[in-house]
């Protein structure tokens, strides 16, 4: 029993304290916040002639972030304007949260949306009329011709009026593709296609045996874990297999839901026994084959791909993600750097510069008027060459500075590996991470390569002249004497090797439950299929799978939803060949 | 006022306020989601608002079995369902048994370690268990690293990529993870059992298996018959984290449950909801038509109904 009274006692006398200690720091917790608090409002003194502090919803379609924002935009977005942006992510919190929204008449302040979605929120009168802001803003005369594109092919919306600015437009050309490295190409480490003797590719064949040369003489890493040729992942699909979608381009063909568009503009069927879809199955099952592809290939998913490009333990990338992952100068000058090696019977499809936007657009959701100036004052910062420096260059005198001729900017050294290492950010900047800290919208109103006007050079670093000749190394000097051109799509422009289709952005028809139904039926087929397909056991079993799936497909009204899809595009192919004949 | 004169009266509605409350709380959040149940009827896109133009009527129930394809696929999720519900139904005497014999051991810190030991998977989620998972048994994960290392196998096995004994195998990962927790109520129920019934039978000259055979398991039939019944009604509800982890390409077709299937149709891009909502209504409608039976089945055996 004492026993017990003393324990009793012992517990009420802890909960006590804690209760306590949770007190006061809550109180400190207060009191700090109390003095942060009006350190800011000092500063804005000084800025935003003493605008009243708002938090603005922002409803982001493409944001992988849901909360405050925070770090140095942040800090940037508090002094300017005295705004702190709570971020709505459905690809976090999940997809119903827009149903949900839309249901109770408020998406959010700032939404950003896709092109389908804008269209009918305009109709249920979710988003607003904002013309006159709109003719208002820094940037509205530089994009006007875009402006009065996309928002005069909204359907129920008067001419002359604005209600949405698409994403990532460009002041470039709509017909001509400024980046040096293309979307979607074959890269290699350059190391080990050197020392295979760097063979000319004349097919996929070709690039098999020299992926199988590589992985014979380096079937480790330097730790020790096993590397493959190519390593795949499932959790990117859709309606069909995302690692095969995007080598169809290194054929001519994109795939647009169930089927294949060509740069020519004709379309066929996924399924077609002639298409890029099947050719780039049977490479891979080829590959698997040839002991290339990497068993776990249909389980992993990207996290674990991920560490294995981090450490090259996957040869073969059809993305330019080692500029991040892998590529650095002193990797360059070893000679390790990963590069793109050409294909000789390959035509690249490669979309425009988005000088239209890239299929979704930012739009005003509010008509408070108070929340309505400040939100168009951020939009307006966001597409302003001021607020594009922020967002697609970083931290001024942190994360870049002026170049030493004067001729543009040129990154810090703490640039160099602030994204790559989410650096801490220095206290005066706003304290943080770096790559916490930017902004976490995801999406840009301007893209990174437009040209900035105030200096003529692109906005993102890459096409910096001062990074243009920082990017030079050994690796890249090697490439251009083995291939004759500057960069990759210098040789494939010059080599016929890659075909510019004009990007368009329009609002096409979307999916009403009926054809949902049937792409989502049938893409789960398609999915399993191909997955089969790839590791089939041999040619028979492959042609066999491949058969059964057109069949099975039929099954699921196939037919109606690629001839939905034909309809659909149809109106790309049109857009793109007026692109092309205007130009 | 007579109203309150009546003491009887006066009772009955003092009392019924004490329960107003769960009342309300089962209504809103019981019966008010039934609402939802209307989506099922209209061809729903949001963020356009609801309109009669939309109404469709019974559309997709029939759509669910409009052509050979859709209702294989449609058995085919409901075949998985029924099966994978019904190998643990089949073994659901499985934690009372082992709450039975975890009772037997005498020493109480390795009991005490057990227990906790079985209990403790329970709360991981499916998510990092597939993580687990894939550590241990992908290509270069922990088994096959050590077979090829000591010689054993030539080439790795593909466990997770094999579709051999798949619902066994999900069956297996599930006793793993819910046993113990499973458990905990037989033993609570063992502690309940009146000591002097065990002393009489040691009395008696019992040995272990007699007691068991005739004092632990009769005791405990009452509530293994209660959670089995609850099972019934949850039939359909075989969960959908481990199948959606598990899920991959190749076994798909077996892996499907009727929850996943929903989940699937319902994170489509654009979403289906009407479609999925009629799929989750027929699922209603079965458990229902299940958890009756279970009970008529339990009023004619044990005559004693529990709803």
């Amino acid at each position: 029993m004492r026993i017990k009274k003393k324990l009793k006692v012992t517990i009420a006398l802890m909960l006590i304290v804690a209760l306590f200690a949770t007190a006061c720091s809550k109180s400190n917790q207060d009191s700090k916040d109390n003095s942060s608090g009006k350190n800011d409002n000092k500063v804005e003194d000084n800025t935003s002639n003493e605008l009243k502090p708002v938090t603005l919803e922002v409803y982001s379609q493409p944001a992988n972030f849901q909360g405050e924002q925070p770090g140095w935009t942040a800090k940037l977005l508090k002094e300017k304007f005295n705004v702190t942006l709570s971020i709505i992510a459905p690809q976090v919190s999940g997809g119903d949260i827009f149903a949900a929204r839309s249901a109770s008449g408020f998406l959010g302040d700032i939404v950003v949306l896709d092109n389908a979605d804008i269209q009918a929120s305009i109709k249920s009168g979710l988003i607003y009329d904002i013309t006159e802001e709109m003719k208002q803003m820094t940037s509205f005369n530089d994009y006007k011709l875009q402006l009065d594109t996309y928002n005069s092919s909204l359907d129920g919306v008067e001419e002359g009026t604005y209600y949405a600015w698409p994403t990532e437009m460009t002041n470039t050309s709509p017909t001509t593709f400024s980046p040096i490295i293309p979307g979607v190409a074959p890269t290699v480490p350059w190391d080990y296609y050197a020392e295979i003797g760097a063979p000319e590719l004349n097919n996929l064949n070709d690039l098999i045996d020299a992926l199988a040369a590589m992985q014979e003489l380096h079937p480790t890493n330097a730790n020790g874990d096993p590397s493959y040729g190519i390593t795949l992942w499932p959790d990117w699909d859709g309606t069909s297999i995302e690692n095969v979608n995007q080598l169809t381009k290194w054929y001519g063909q994109e795939v647009n839901g169930s089927v294949l568009l060509d740069v020519s503009g004709n379309i066929v069927p996924l399924t077609d026994d002639n298409g890029a879809y099947r050719k780039i199955l049977q490479f891979y099952f080829d590959a698997n084959q040839a002991g290339i592809l990497d068993p776990d290939s249909g389980t992993q998913n990207w996290d674990s791909v991920n560490s294995k490009f981090n450490s090259k333990r996957a040869f073969l990338i059809w993305n330019d993600w080692q500029q991040g992952f892998w590529n650095t100068t002193e990797r360059g000058n070893n000679r390790e750097n990963y590069m793109m090696v050409p294909i000789n019977d390959m035509n690249l499809y490669q979309p425009s510069d988005p000088f239209f936007g890239t299929g979704r657009a930012f739009a005003i959701g509010t008509d408070d008027p108070v929340k309505k100036e400040r939100a168009m004052m951020v939009l307006d910062w966001m597409s302003s060459p001021e607020g594009l420096e922020a967002i697609h260059g970083g931290i001024e005198g942190f994360t870049y500075e002026a170049a030493e001729d004067g001729n543009g900017y040129v990154r810090t050294a703490e640039g160099e590996y602030a994204l790559m290492d989410n650096s801490p950010v220095p206290e005066e900047f706003g304290g943080g991470y770096y790559a916490d800290g930017m902004i976490q919208i995801n999406q840009w109103m301007v893209a990174g390569i437009a040209t900035n006007p105030r200096n003529n050079t692109s906005y993102v670093y890459n096409l910096w002249p001062a990074e243009v000749e920082k990017a030079k190394t050994t690796t890249t000097r090697e490439w251009s004497e083995r291939f004759n051109a500057e960069n990759p799509v210098d040789y494939l422009l010059k080599n016929n090797k890659m075909t510019v289709v004009p990007y368009v952005n329009l609002n096409l028809e979307p999916d009403n439950t009926d054809i949902s139904l049937i792409r989502s039926n049938t893409g789960t087929l398609i999915c399993d299929a191909s997955w089969k397909m790839i590791f089939a056991k041999d040619q028979a079993e492959f042609d066999a799978l491949w058969n059964e799936l057109k069949e099975d497909l039929d099954g699921f009204d196939w037919d109606t939803l690629v001839e939905f899809d034909t309809n659909k595009l149809q109106k790309v192919v049109d857009e793109r060949a007026n692109a092309l004949s205007s130009n | 006022m007579k109203f309150f004169h009546d003491k009887k009266k006066m009772r009955g509605y003092k009392e019924f306020l004490y329960i107003l409350p769960f009342l309300i709380l089962v209504l809103v959040f019981s019966y008010y989601p039934l609402y939802g149940w209307i989506y099922a009827f209209f061809d729903y896109q949001p963020p356009l608002p609801f309109s009669w133009d939309s109404f469709v009527g019974l559309k997709w129930f029939k759509m669910l079995f409009q052509n050979k394809s859709y209702a294989k696929q449609t058995l085919q999720v409901l075949r998985n369902t029924f099966a994978m519900s019904g190998i643990s139904f089949f073994f659901s005497w499985l934690p009372m048994f082992f709450a039975i014999m975890l009772n037997e051991v005498k020493r109480t810190r390795f009991r005490k370690f057990v227990q906790t030991a079985t209990t403790l998977p329970n709360f991981i989620s499916w998510v990092l268990v597939y993580s687990v998972a894939f550590l241990m048994m992908s290509n270069t994960g922990l088994f096959n690293s050590v077979g090829m290392g000591l010689g054993i196998l030539d080439r790795p096995i593909d466990f997770l990529k094999s579709n051999e004994h798949i619902w066994f195998k999900m069956w297996l990962w599930l006793t793993w993870k819910n046993m113990g927790w499973a458990a905990i109520i037989y033993i609570a129920a063992i502690s309940g059992i009146d000591a002097e019934l065990y002393e009489a039978a040691k009395v008696d000259g019992a040995n272990r298996r007699q007691i068991i055979r005739n004092i632990t398991l009769p005791c405990l039939l009452p509530t293994f018959f209660v959670i089995l019944l609850l099972n019934i009604s949850n039939f359909l509800n075989n969960g959908m984290e481990q199948y959606f982890v598990f899920q991959n390409s190749w076994n798909r077709e077996h892996i499907q449950v009727l929850d996943l299937y929903v989940y699937n149709l319902s994170t489509s891009k654009p979403p289906v909801y009407s479609v999925s909502t009629a799929l989750s209504m027929l699922k209603s409608i079965i458990s229902v038509v299940l958890l009756l039976a279970a009970n008529t089945m339990s009023k004619l055996l044990r005559k004693e109904s529990i709803i």
